[in-house]
Formats: structure tokens, C-alpha cells, sequence
């Protein structure tokens, strides 16, 4: 849900600090001057426009360049990553709400098993932009200990990315998994969903079975599901029906205790989604000091229930960027509407048509 | 549609390049008529293969049916006698040197087909393929298309027109789909002096036609990457209309639709003029949204107004984006000048033109320039540095017999001569 005075006021401070933002705003003949009634008339800033390629990121900001704390950028697919200008106020946010959406599945774990590489190796990525850390936007997060819902020792980063291919320590998450068995410890599984989903398939494989049955939870995140992350690519869709019925049966979990995440690099917030048998697909639910706008290809309006649009995202937590309603080059279905909008069935949109001999490229 | 491998490939050229001896014998006027026939039928409405090809190309192109309607009738005038014949004698001088040697001064002289074409179809503009395989027919080509895998019905379709008229064509034709790796496999089979190779397409696809075809001496017809311009004199009401209807053909994804327009005088004023234009067609041939095509106008959009000094006269929607400014779009702006997009920018004089033109390094690309004045000094200049077609605004889109295409006539190059002396 989100408070509509702290969402105008978001919009005041990102008008009145990021000329771009304040050119979009009257380009759009819109005024902060009038009562703030309807969302969907604020000026969003689309997603590809912090791409690298369009060089237009340094003007994406609402603080001075030496206030930025860390210039974060995305696990792009295509090789043209977002850059995002974020203040240490924004990384706290994003750190806590990340933090939250996760708690939301299980406050505590005994053991984690995390597809994520080691935060050593997410730092070798880390380099300098105007004197300021550029890093991967989960760098920080990753490094974080408020993150993890066990302590340290008893929580594993399974991937090994080395530059020829991703492997992960299959031993280590079946000896964890088999001392969560026998000894009744919650146990989360979590990180890429690419990795969580080979893995699931690699037990099933070899025919390892486990009975975790309400101490066994599966939390995964930001994207994947098309079996592209990074660099990485599976060569198939991930099927969510497919997916949630192979965890249910090799690791014996209940099926809502399967969760998935939906995020991106321009927002702060997670929108984190239980899977529902009737939609074949996770319903994705909005947090604290967010919205959602699902907005139709056609005009732009608010969807109805049901129908297909583009993702548009709002907060009313803005600091280092102008982030307060970010228009996303993600589709959904709209489930539910109100105050806190729930969505489904996330996928790219489509971005490329035939060009043929009109194209340069 | 199955991809074919590379043996039926093979087999498929082998055997038109057989039948082409018997294709050679036929008469010029048996083309030309099935072919006049076969355009009365896609001309009419109710046409069954029309009212098909519609259906299927609305829903694949992305386009309106009236806005493809539209398109079918320009396109398929073309298929009339008259006109055929005037191409001919245009491209290739003595039609009749098709059916056998003319005199030509103190010589004799005789046009002879390569004996097979195969034509690579693109995706971005559906009538390339009745122009493909009107000038394949003209001269006695055997034909075999290539469809791309994203729109593979509309040349069947055409083909089944023809055999439906005249059933013996379909030893001459044949449409087909197979993979992008092989062309390698099956094109070194071939004999390469008896084949042509016909690719409309961009950079990249360009490049590699060019190179194969050299590498296996195979003759080779590549057309594209190119793009269409304007330069008003005037900016006159009545152009806006004209110029929005160029543009709204082809949904602007024409090698020859036009990006960019230069006006003299109050450009400001035009591109009003010109979104009104816009907004207007938009009530005849309405706009099919993809979300390729909104999330590209929004991007686009957002883009010029943070990075130009831009005016935007655009609707809360994505039907067209009209965006005026002093400052020009650079190379890399033109793959957003696309689906009724169009940037509208002031001149002064005519050498700025030029002189943005060679400073963006967009000569190579230079195809389509419509034009309102008589300025000679410019004419000469910019058709010397490539701009192979200058029409009038809202004539971008009509070719007539003679006109240029791409600097070239294609008839004369799907034809071989030999003279007696």
C-alpha cells in the first residue's frame, strides 16, 4: 500500500531535483500543483532508460553525483545492463526490503542453501564511476548479513560461476539437506530459480528423495523463469507447474511453501509471490510503501481484472534516483486490484519486430 | 512450415533449374497475362486468397486490414498488362528479346535468364513478394522463395493464385522455408552460373549474402539497408497529409518509408500540422498497438526529451509521436524512427542536408528523398551521393515504371544478353 501524501511528496522532491524527470513531467502537461486523486496520471520513467547503452543514467539522479553511494548496475541478459545512481539511503531501503519480503516466507531458518555465487565473486565485478563503486545491484545485499535467515554457519552460497560455466556444490546441498531431514530443522532453498530448478531435476535424476514436509521452504527471485540470468542461459522456459510439482515431490515441501520473488534492478522493493494451483503460475503480491499499475499496450489505462499490460511500479521512497514510478518492460496479468494490486503471469515483452531492409543493424 | 533440408533443397533447384528450358520456350505475353489475371483477382475485395491473406497478415504483421488493403491495391495495380509492359521496356528496352533475337541497330540481340532465382523474402514489408515474383516471371526466372519463418502463408498464397489461373506455372515456382545455416549446405551443390541470388534485408544479412555469393561466385541482387527522407521548400498545409500517409504505410518499416523531415520555415508549426495529419489517418487505417511497438515510442520518447532539445506532439497513447527539434537524430536514433514515428527539423539552406547527411555518416543508407522544389544544384548533389529515387511527398510509396530501385534495374539483372553480329 501506499501513502498518497508520501507519494506526492516523492514526486515533488524527484520533479524538483532530476531536470529529466521535470522534463518528462511537462512534456506530459502534468502538475504537482493539483490534488494527487489518480496514480496512473504520474509520469513513469520507463526501465530501458537507465540502460547503458543510452548514456542517459548520469542524469537519472536527484542528488549530486558525490552523493551517490554506489552506482549498482543488472544481470543483463543482452549485455546492456541499468545503472542505477543509489544514495546509502536507497541501499539501506532496498537491503531492509529485501530483507522483509524474504521474512515474510519464514523469519528464521536453521540451515539456507542460497544459489548465489560468494560475494567475493560479486565483487570482482565491483570497478569505479565517477569516483564512485560500480557493483552489481545484489552486491551489497548479498554481502549483508541481515539478509540471511541463519547464521553464518550454517548458511551456503552454492554457486561456483568460473568463467568457462556455472557449477554448483551438489554434495554440500544434499549433506545439508539430509541433516535437515533427520534432525526437524527449517530449511530454505532460495536465490536463481535457473539453479534451484537444474538442481530440483538433478535430485530427481538420481532419484533422491526428501521428506522436509513443513519445515522445508523454497524463496527464489528476480527472474529467470524464461531460463535466461546473466550470462547464463538454460535453452528452455522454466514451466511454473512443472517446477512447483518437482520440488513438492523431491523435496517433500507443501506447495505454498514454494515462493518466487519478482523484482528489478529500478526498484527498490520485492513483490514476492505464492504459487496458486488455479493460475498455474505464482500470484505476486504488492509490499509496504509500493504500488502496482498494470497498464494496457493499447492505452496506456489502468487494465481490468484479467487483462495483460505493461508492469508499472510506484514508491513513495525516492532518494538517489527518480524511482517513485518506474514503467517496466515486463508484462503481467492483473489478478486482483485496490490498494494493493496482485499480479501473474510475468513475462519480457516483446521488443523486437522485423526490420528487414529498413534495418541498420 | 517444416524447414527443409538440405537434400530437398537441392533436389527443389535441381529440378526448376530442369524446367526452366521449358519455361525459356513459353511466350513473354503468357507471364504477363496470368499475371494481369491474377491481379484483377487480388484487387477484388472479395477475393478468397485476399480476404485470407488479410486475415493471416493483420494478425502476423501487426498491421490493420484496411491499412493492408491499402497496400494490396497499390501493389497489385502494378499486375496489369500496361504496366508490365512499360517496366519492361523500361528496365530492359526490347521486351520481345525475351522471346527471341532482335535487331538492335547492326546487331541482333537476345535477353536470356540466369535459369533460377531464389529469392530471399524479409519480413517488414508482405508485398516484396508479389514484386518478386512479378519480376522473376518477366524474365523467365524459375523461382523459388524462401519465406521467412515469422510470415510464411502470404507467398503460398500468391502462388496457389497463379496456379489456380494458370496450374503448369506451378513447375515454374515453388515456396519454401528453411533454416538460416543452410544456405552454406546447400548453395556450394549448385550450379552457380545458372542461379541468382535475390536478398532484400538489413546490415548484417547483407553482409553475409555479399560475402557467400562472392566466395561462391553465385550472381547476386542484394537490396537494402536504405531509408527514406524529406526535404520541404515549403511547409505547406497540404504536404502534412501527404507525408502522414507516407509514413503510415508499411507502419514506417519501409526501406523507403521516410525518419526524418526538413522543412524550411516554421517547422514548429508543421509538426503540428503533421500530428493532426496523423491523428487523422489514424481514423482510416488505425494502429495496431504490439508491445514491441508501444514500449519503443515510450522509450523513444523519454530518450529524445532528456537527451535533445525536443517538442513532442504525441497522444497519451502510442498511435504516432511526432518530435520537432533543432537539433537532428543521430545514426543510432534511426532504429526508434519506426511504426509512425518521425522526427521534423529545421533548414535553413539545402547543404545542410548534405552536410548532416556525410556528418552522420548516413549516405550509404540514402535511398528514398522526397522533395518539393526545383532546386537543381541540390537534385544533382544528393541523387550523385545515392539517393537513387526523389519523389514528391506523399508519392514515396508509388513506383512507376522506370523508377530506380536501390540504383539498379532489376529486370536487366536477372537477364544475361547475347548478341549476333
Amino acid at each position: 500500500m501506499i501513502d498518497l501524501l508520501r507519494f506526492k511528496k516523492a514526486l515533488i522532491y524527484q520533479y524538483e531535483n532530476c531536470i529529466a524527470y521535470r522534463k518528462i513531467c511537462t512534456a506530459a502537461h502534468f502538475s504537482l500543483d493539483a490534488p494527487l486523486e489518480d496514480l496512473s496520471s504520474v509520469p513513469f520513467i520507463v526501465n530501458s532508460l537507465f540502460k547503458r547503452s543510452l548514456m542517459l543514467f548520469p542524469e537519472l539522479i536527484c542528488v549530486p553525483k558525490e552523493r551517490i553511494y554506489v552506482w549498482t548496475f543488472s544481470s543483463s541478459t543482452n549485455g546492456d545492463p541499468s545503472i542505477i545512481g543509489r544514495t546509502l539511503r536507497d541501499i539501506r531501503l532496498r537491503n531492509r526490503g529485501y530483507v522483509q519480503m524474504r521474512k515474510q516466507v519464514i523469519k528464521r531458518a536453521d540451515i539456507s542453501l542460497l544459489f548465489f555465487p560468494p560475494p567475493r565473486f560479486l565483487r570482482k565485478h565491483r570497478s569505479i564511476l565517477f569516483n564512485r563503486p560500480l557493483e552489481p545491484f545484489l552486491a551489497s545485499l548479498i554481502s549483508s548479513r541481515a539478509f540471511y535467515l541463519s547464521n553464518k554457519e550454517n548458511t551456503f552460497l552454492l554457486l561456483n560461476p568460473n568463467n568457462k560455466a556455472v557449477t554448483f556444490d551438489k554434495e554440500q546441498a544434499i549433506r545439508q539437506l539430509e541433516r535437515a531431514e533427520s534432525t526437524g530443522s527449517t530449511i530454505i532453498l532460495g536465490g536463481s530459480v535457473i539453479f534451484t530448478y537444474l538442481f530440483l531435476g538433478w535430485l530427481k535424476k538420481k532419484k533422491i528423495r526428501f521428506q522436509l514436509g513443513n519445515k522445508g521452504f523454497i524463496s527464489t527471485g528476480a527472474g529467470g523463469w524464461d531460463g535466461k540470468k546473466g550470462n547464463f542461459n538454460l535453452g528452455e522456459e522454466i514451466d511454473k507447474e512443472e517446477y512447483v510439482e518437482l520440488a513438492h515431490q523431491v523435496l517433500g515441501i507443501p506447495i505454498d511453501h514454494i515462493l518466487d520473488g519478482y523484482g528489478t534492478t529500478e526498484f527498490p522493493f520485492m513483490f514476492y509471490g505464492r504459487y496458486s494451483p488455479e493460475f498455474k503460475d505464482f500470484l505476486y503480491h504488492t509490499p509496504p510503501h509500493a504500488h502496482v499499475i498494470i497498464r494496457r499496450k493499447d492505452d496506456l489505462r489502468p487494465a481490468d481484472i484479467g487483462e495483460r499490460g505493461f508492469i508499472e511500479l510506484l514508491t513513495s521512497e525516492v532518494d538517489g534516483y527518480p524511482g517513485a514510478a518506474i514503467l517496466t518492460d515486463d508484462t503481467a496479468l492483473l489478478v486482483s486490484d485496490g490498494k494493493d494490486p496482485i499480479f501473474t503471469n510475468i513475462r519480457r515483452a516483446s521488443t523486437s519486430f522485423k526490420a528487414g531492409c529498413a534495418a541498420f543493424i | 512450415m517444416k524447414p527443409l533440408d538440405r537434400d530437398k533443397i537441392i533436389a527443389l533447384c535441381l529440378k526448376l533449374l530442369e524446367n526452366n528450358k521449358k519455361m525459356c520456350k513459353m511466350p513473354l505475353s503468357y507471364f504477363i497475362e496470368v499475371l494481369e489475371r491474377a491481379g484483377k483477382n487480388w484487387l477484388n475485395p472479395d477475393y478468397h486468397y485476399r480476404k485470407k491473406a488479410i486475415q493471416v497478415l493483420a494478425f502476423i504483421t501487426g498491421q490493420s486490414p484496411p491499412l493492408i488493403e491499402e497496400e494490396m491495391n497499390i501493389g497489385f495495380k502494378l499486375w496489369n498488362k500496361d504496366i508490365l509492359y512499360q517496366i519492361l521496356e523500361k528496365e530492359i528496352g526490347i521486351p520481345d528479346s525475351l522471346d527471341g533475337f532482335v535487331p538492335l541497330g547492326n546487331l541482333k540481340l537476345r535477353r536470356w535468364p540466369y535459369g533460377l532465382v531464389i529469392f530471399n523474402v524479409s519480413g517488414n514489408v508482405f508485398m516484396v513478394s508479389p514484386f518478386m515474383l512479378a519480376i522473376g516471371l518477366l524474365t523467365k526466372n524459375c523461382i523459388l522463395m524462401r519465406v521467412s519463418s515469422r510470415e510464411p502463408y502470404f507467398a503460398g498464397y500468391l502462388l496457389d493464385s497463379l496456379i489456380e489461373i494458370a496450374p503448369e506455372i506451378e513447375n515454374f515456382l515453388k515456396v519454401a522455408y528453411w533454416k538460416r545455416n543452410a544456405w552454406e549446405d546447400f548453395l556450394p551443390k549448385l550450379p552457380a552460373h545458372r542461379i541468382v541470388l535475390f536478398h532484400l534485408g538489413g546490415e548484417a544479412s547483407c553482409r553475409y549474402f555479399r560475402e557467400i555469393t562472392a566466395r561462391l561466385n553465385i550472381h547476386s541482387i542484394i537490396h537494402g539497408p536504405a531509408w527514406g527522407l524529406i526535404v520541404l521548400e515549403e511547409a505547406k498545409k497540404e504536404f502534412a497529409y501527404d507525408i502522414a500517409y507516407d509514413i503510415v504505410l508499411w507502419e514506417q518499416r519501409a526501406c523507403h518509408s521516410p525518419r526524418l523531415v526538413f522543412v524550411k520555415g516554421d517547422y514548429q508549426a508543421f509538426a503540428s500540422l503533421l500530428a493532426e495529419a496523423l491523428e487523422g489517418l489514424n481514423q482510416r487505417f488505425p494502429k495496431i498497438f504490439s508491445e514491441a511497438t508501444t514500449i519503443n515510442h515510450l522509450l523513444a520518447r523519454q530518450k529524445f526529451l532528456v537527451s535533445s532539445q525536443v517538442k513532442l506532439y504525441a497522444p497519451p497513447d502510442t498511435s504516432y509521436t511526432v518530435v520537432s527539434s533543432s537539433n537532428r537524430p543521430r545514426k543510432k536514433d534511426f532504429s526508434h524512427l519506426t511504426d509512425r514515428f518521425i522526427w521534423v527539423s529545421p533548414i535553413t539552406k539545402l547543404d545542410e542536408v548534405i552536410d548532416y547527411l556525410e556528418q552522420e555518416d548516413l549516405i550509404p543508407y540514402l535511398q528514398t528523398v522526397a522533395y518539393d522544389g526545383r532546386d537543381e544544384n541540390f537534385i544533382r548533389r544528393i541523387t550523385s551521393l545515392g539517393a537513387s529515387r526523389l519523389t514528391s511527398p506523399g508519392k514515396m510509396n508509388q513506383f512507376l515504371p522506370g523508377a530506380s530501385h536501390d540504383g539498379v534495374y532489376n529486370l536487366n539483372l536477372l537477364t544475361k544478353l547475347s548478341t549476333i553480329q
